[in-house]
């Protein structure tokens, strides 16, 4: 939801939308972390398992998204909500 | 092979985070609960953590492109947290069921609000690159 906000709301260019939300997700991420790990529900061997590849893949999504069209960005980002939404309903 | 397809899944929700700015947990919760066989409790909580790190990371290059209104983004953080406080009272208070698809809901208006955006713009740059690489 931040991306949306960002654009919407403080009329963000796409790309610094989603590079300062990237920032603000830092701070969220690492609240719900100390919390569910203090009910023992984190696995850090398994967070590495799907973690480590995602370095590499936030690498090469940071790269491309340089080289589209911040319409390509948006669109993008429309068909992951209505994905979302779908899996949501269904 | 699972841990080859989940590390690939891993790998795409990353890519995800780095295209689109979110944490790529939509990939990395079903790699946890169907290929490494996690609770949707446990998945969700791990995938928070690998979310930390692919975030910090994804923020950083991001900087690096001129892409980070850093303040900006430590103030959405802190509201965010405090949002999250507000989830789960709210999750407490509605059926899991009606926020599901108020979500969804939620979802499909944004997406529309962004493809009329998309429509109705032709501003000058929305269709250029960016500038180069750090």
């Amino acid at each position: 939801m931040i991306v949306p906000l960002l654009i919407f709301w403080l009329a963000y260019g796409e790309r610094e939308a989603t590079g300062t939300s990237l920032a603000a997700i830092v701070l969220i991420g690492a609240y719900g972390t100390i919390d569910q790990a203090l009910y023992g529900n984190v696995k850090p061997a398994y967070a590495a398992l799907v973690g480590i590849p995602a370095l590499a893949g936030v690498v090469a999504g940071a790269a491309v998204q340089q080289r589209i069209s911040q319409r390509a960005v948006a669109l993008l980002f429309a068909a992951l909500l209505v994905a979302t939404a779908a899996e949501l309903i269904f | 092979m699972e841990y080859v397809i989940a590390g690939l899944l891993g790998f795409l929700g990353g890519m995800l985070g780095g295209l689109v700015g979110v944490g790529g947990g939509i990939l990395f919760v079903p790699a946890l609960v169907i290929l490494l066989d996690q609770t949707q409790v446990k998945a969700e909580a791990t995938s928070l953590m690998a979310i930390v790190f692919v975030a910090a990371l994804g923020a950083y290059r991001q900087y690096g492109y001129g892409n980070v209104r850093v303040r900006d983004g430590l103030v959405m953080g802190a509201f965010g947290v405090l949002g999250v406080a507000g989830g789960v009272a709210l999750a407490n208070a509605v059926s899991g069921r009606a926020l599901e698809l108020m979500f969804a809901a939620l979802c499909l208006v944004i997406a529309a609000q962004l493809v009329r955006r998309v429509l109705r713009h032709d501003e000058p740059g929305a269709t250029g690159r960016a500038p180069g690489p750090p």
